[in-house]
């Protein structure tokens, strides 16, 4: 072996070992991966004993829901993890499980026993109001409400730092078996190809960033487990990177740098594409409303649906039937529903839309209860110089089916009908004139 | 449902006869002046834009006029179909006439990417169609319908009543020429303004993307990246001129005025004439530069008339270019076009700036006198002294090097006067705020929206909730566009990058930094400072950046 070629082949050995270690060191914490097929949703909780026992902060929940599922739970633990206790639900009944596995996130490779357990292939060293089964799927019988079951894990927990060295030495290896391919099937002459080597490196970039991104986002919702993916894509960064420095070798046209850097930026991108494709359904990074932006799977009958297009055709009917300027009631959305294109006034505004006219917090919770007499109701009323009522009874539109106020409207219309004179009726809208 | 939709799409026509039909009729009377081969060189992206932009000051002319005299904006519509009438038939006699018609004429430069852009902004407009502009939660949208509800119900421009809830108001209590555009279609086709307000999204959402291939065909002079910049535009969340599905609201309507203002003030500075030119050619070369400048003050205007605090947009934009383009070039050695371009911008900054001062000391003067009453003018007074200080020092940046031509501490100079500017926004950005981008904290410091605190000497000072519609647009395009707009001008030094230097430059420091947040709030509301953040320009800067590193010679210098 020309010395050349040794020094390459070594060069890629450490860039393996920076990437294997900046992997490893992002990755500190394990994960246990619940392959359910529940019959109800449930409320699961995993404990984990690192010597001091099971405490309430050494805890995570996970929402399971019925069917099939496969739910992960991140266990933030740096220190040795010798006990897990699992905690299916508070109901009594039956659990059904494929598989529980515990597994480390610093394994680049899934090397059994380092990497991850199973603990369903385990028998329990301890179980409360439990019985514990086999037949296909593993089942745990809860006989109380508080079930659980403890499981050691003392075969599988190792320090981070054994993980680290494994995960050096594989991809070392590697690194280096493919450093020397490459050095086999071009002929180098006598060239060291350090250079590309170094600037290749830029690939080093992709994953912290990325770690940065998804640690961002996990504050909002559970973390995506790419992290894998997204390694391997960045040493793919990285080779791509070396051949194109090395095959334009003459140049200095930083092709590795250019590319890695347009993965970056795609790639940093890339949720804000995949949000408007509807294949995220949530922004990822906080509470960006959905209904500001385009959406592909958004139709004209969601829009129609939960806006006034629905009722024009009855807003313009109670526009013909009422009283150029007269004030009226009704749940807010009906409410700007109708005053966007009829000449009659809310009460109910949006609070910083309020005046001097308008219904105040107290007075709307006065109204949404639905004990109110009819006297202090009308008294109300007047007060604010309502003389109409706008019932709506859609039952699709949330921002109308969850108002407190409609309930409390049809109750007193239905049980005072002679308070209140009854002009139009739609499939959705109610108006009534207020008998003084 | 399907009523509804079929009634939306009619009122595709009542658009096209009020927001585009009129001011495409003056621009044919106007091009037989200009030069009928002028007008239409600009292709017909632009053609729109100017259409759409003449059309809102033709309508809001009449509204305003008819609602002044009293006559009531029901016979607004047989004015306008008699005005369209009038400027066909003064077209058709000019042409007739051919006298003064110019024989300048700009090649219409059509190829691939043009048919390819045009098939993308048709699909665009077609997929908005369904998408609209009605939210399906409860918004100021409705609150501006109602606007619009008694715009019709008093028949003025002025109205009698508030929206909404009803009681005596001033005539004007928001810029109201949106609202009367929306007032004219509903009156004239009887459609509900809600279903106006669900259809007229698709057009808005195509012109505000036209004038923004129009502004960045200005500054890059490449049509691959004005197109790529469309795309991402279409893609990126960048806050709130990227809110698509509010297209039809009025702040979203003077983001196209921004965009096409400022596309205007960088074709201004590439008009200068040829020596060589002969004189015909000259002459139509001024008339075709009085034209733009004609359109220029119509989108100020407009851009007062639809929300307002765009010309403060507007105008920080300019003046950061300005400020930030000293930095780059010693004293004698700036290119021509950068130095046309000041030229332009240093003129426009100083009326613009003037007539603001008039109207400060004059309508809004009980505004100011309030302003100068509250906290960000309290004693110290540092939430004044210090940014007015630091852009004081970086203005000067050009001056001190000056003293220095030819010296041999220049360098050394040079140096310490970076190092020293670097410390100073070190020294005023709030490190901890920008940190709470990325990991909000539950419960703030401040009650109110921008919030408030208290600096170390006692100076009040306010910065605003990245909640409040910023995080979208920041994470993680935005701070990528800014970090990437920040290296762009060290790669290569131009027109495009200086802007986006400028740009990225003005949003870090009034989003991160409460001094220049309070400073701001002098030119533009406090609670409408956050906007700020819409002139991050994200698609701009990201298209350049992708072309830089995709190509090699991607933005002409």
């Amino acid at each position: 072996m020309r010395r050349w070629q040794f020094l390459d082949s070594m060069l890629f050995f450490f860039v393996a070992a920076g990437f294997a270690g900046v992997f490893s060191a992002l990755n500190p914490h394990s994960t246990l991966v619940i392959e359910s097929n529940f019959s109800r949703s449930t409320s699961a909780q995993v404990f984990w004993n690192s010597g001091s026992g099971f405490l309430e902060d050494q805890s995570a929940s996970a929402r399971i829901m019925p069917g099939e599922e496969s739910t992960r739970v991140r266990i933030k633990e740096n220190a040795l993890i010798k006990q897990l206790r699992f905690d299916p639900g508070k109901q009594p009944g039956s659990y059904f499980f494929s598989k529980i596995t515990l597994s480390r996130d610093a394994c680049l490779l899934s090397v059994l026993p380092f990497c991850s357990i199973e603990l369903t292939q385990i028998a329990p060293v301890r179980t409360n109001q439990v019985n514990v089964g086999r037949s296909g799927l593993f089942k745990i019988d809860a006989s109380g409400i508080d079930p659980s079951v403890v499981w050691s894990t003392r075969g599988f927990s190792h320090r981070t730092w054994i993980t680290a060295l494994l995960n050096i030495t594989l991809l070392g290896i590697l690194f280096s078996f493919i450093g020397l391919v490459i050095n086999g099937c071009f002929s180098f002459n006598g060239i060291g190809c350090h250079r590309s080597i170094v600037n290749a490196s830029w690939a080093f970039l992709i994953y912290p960033l990325y770690w940065v991104c998804a640690e961002v986002s996990a504050q909002y919702f559970d973390r995506i487990s790419i992290d894998r993916l997204i390694f391997f894509f960045s040493v793919f960064i990285f080779f791509s990177g070396f051949l194109l420095e090395y095959i334009n070798r003459q140049g200095r046209q930083h092709y590795a740098l250019r590319l890695t850097l347009v993965v970056l930026l795609v790639g940093l991108i890339s949720p804000e594409v995949l949000f408007h494709f509807g294949l995220i359904n949530q922004w990822r990074f906080g509470s960006e409303p959905n209904a500001y932006h385009w959406q592909i799977n958004r139709s004209f009958s969601d829009n129609f649906n939960h806006s006034s297009l629905r009722y024009q055709k009855e807003i313009t009917q109670i526009g013909e039937l009422t009283e150029k300027g007269s004030r009226f009631l009704s749940d807010r959305a009906t409410s700007l529903y109708i005053t966007a294109s009829e000449n009659i006034y809310l009460v109910n505004s949006m609070p910083h839309h309020r005046t001097d006219g308008s219904l105040s917090e107290e007075e709307m919770e006065d109204l949404c209860n639905t004990e109110i007499r009819e006297a202090e109701f009308s008294s109300l009323m007047r007060l604010r110089q309502v003389s109409l009522l706008v019932i709506n009874h859609d039952e699709q539109n949330p921002h109308v089916a969850q108002s407190c106020l409609t309930p409390v409207l049809a109750q007193l219309v239905g049980k005072y009908p002679d308070r209140f004179n009854h002009l139009f009726s739609g499939p959705n809208l109610s108006l009534y004139q207020l008998v003084r | 449902m399907r009523e509804v939709f079929f009634q939306g799409l009619t009122s595709y026509f009542y658009f096209g006869f009020f927001l585009l039909l009129p001011g495409y009729c003056l621009r044919l009377v106007l091009s037989q002046w200009v030069g009928a081969g002028v007008l239409s060189g600009r292709g017909w992206a632009n053609s729109l834009i100017e259409s759409f932009i003449l059309s809102i000051l033709i309508t809001s002319a009449t509204g305003i006029l008819f609602s002044l005299a009293g006559l009531g904006l029901t016979i607004a519509k047989f004015w306008l179909a008699g005005l369209i009438a009038a400027e066909v038939l003064m077209y058709a006699l000019m042409r007739w006439s051919k006298r003064t018609q110019s024989q300048r004429h700009i090649p219409l430069q059509a190829g691939v990417i043009d048919v390819v852009f045009a098939l993308f902004i048709t699909v665009v407009f077609m997929g908005m169609v369904s998408q609209g502009g009605l939210l399906d939660f409860l918004a100021d949208g409705w609150w501006h319908l109602a606007y619009v509800s008694q715009i019709i119900s008093d028949n003025s421009l002025f109205i009698t009543k508030y929206p909404t809830v009803g009681g005596e108001t001033a005539s004007v209590i928001y810029p109201p020429l949106w609202h009367l555009q929306l007032a004219l279609i509903s009156e004239a086709s009887s459609i509900s303004p809600a279903v106006l307000w669900h259809f007229v999204a698709p057009l808005n959402v195509v012109i505000l993307l036209l004038a923004f291939y129009q502004l960045t065909i200005e500054l890059t002079r490449s049509k691959k990246i004005a197109f790529l910049a469309v795309v991402l535009h279409i893609f990126l969340i960048g806050g709130l001129i990227s809110y698509f599905r509010i297209s039809s609201w009025p702040g979203n309507v003077s983001y196209i005025t921004l965009y096409f203002g400022l596309a205007l003030v960088f074709r201004l500075s590439t008009m200068s004439p040829d020596a060589n030119d002969r004189a015909d050619s000259k002459k139509s070369s001024l008339k075709e530069k009085s034209y733009f400048y004609f359109l220029l003050v119509t989108s100020i205007f407009l851009m007062v008339g639809l929300h307002g605090v765009e010309v403060a947009l507007f105008l920080l934009t300019l003046f950061s270019f300005w400020i930030c383009t000293g930095l780059f070039y010693p004293p004698g050695q700036m290119p021509l076009q950068i130095v046309a371009d000041l030229k332009h911008i240093r003129l426009f900054i100083g009326l613009m700036s003037l007539v603001g001062f008039i109207l400060a000391l004059t309508m809004f003067k009980s505004r100011y006198v309030f302003l100068f009453n509250s906290p960000p003018a309290f004693q110290p007074y540092l939430s004044l002294i210090l940014p007015v200080g630091i852009l004081i020092y970086i203005a000067s940046y050009p001056w001190v090097m000056r003293f220095f031509v030819g010296s041999e501490t220049k360098q050394i100079i040079k140096v310490a006067y970076f190092i020293l500017l670097g410390l100073m926004l070190a020294g005023i950005l709030d490190w901890q705020h920008a940190v709470e981008l990325f990991f909000p904290i539950s419960d703030p410091i401040g009650r109110h929206v921008p919030r408030d605190f208290q600096g170390i000497l006692g100076n009040w000072l306010f910065l605003p909730f990245w909640e409040h519609q910023l995080r979208g647009g920041m994470l993680f395009s935005g701070v990528l566009g800014m970090l990437v707009g920040f290296v762009l001008v060290f790669v290569r030094k131009n027109r495009a990058t200086l802007f986006i230097f400028s740009t990225s430059s003005l949003v870090l420091l009034v989003l991160l930094s409460p001094y220049f947040f309070t400073l701001t709030a002098f030119v533009i509301p406090l609670a409408s400072v956050y906007r700020v953040g819409l002139l991050m320009f994200t698609p701009l800067v990201l298209a350049v950046g992708l072309s830089m590193l995709l190509t090699k010679h991607s933005v002409e210098s």
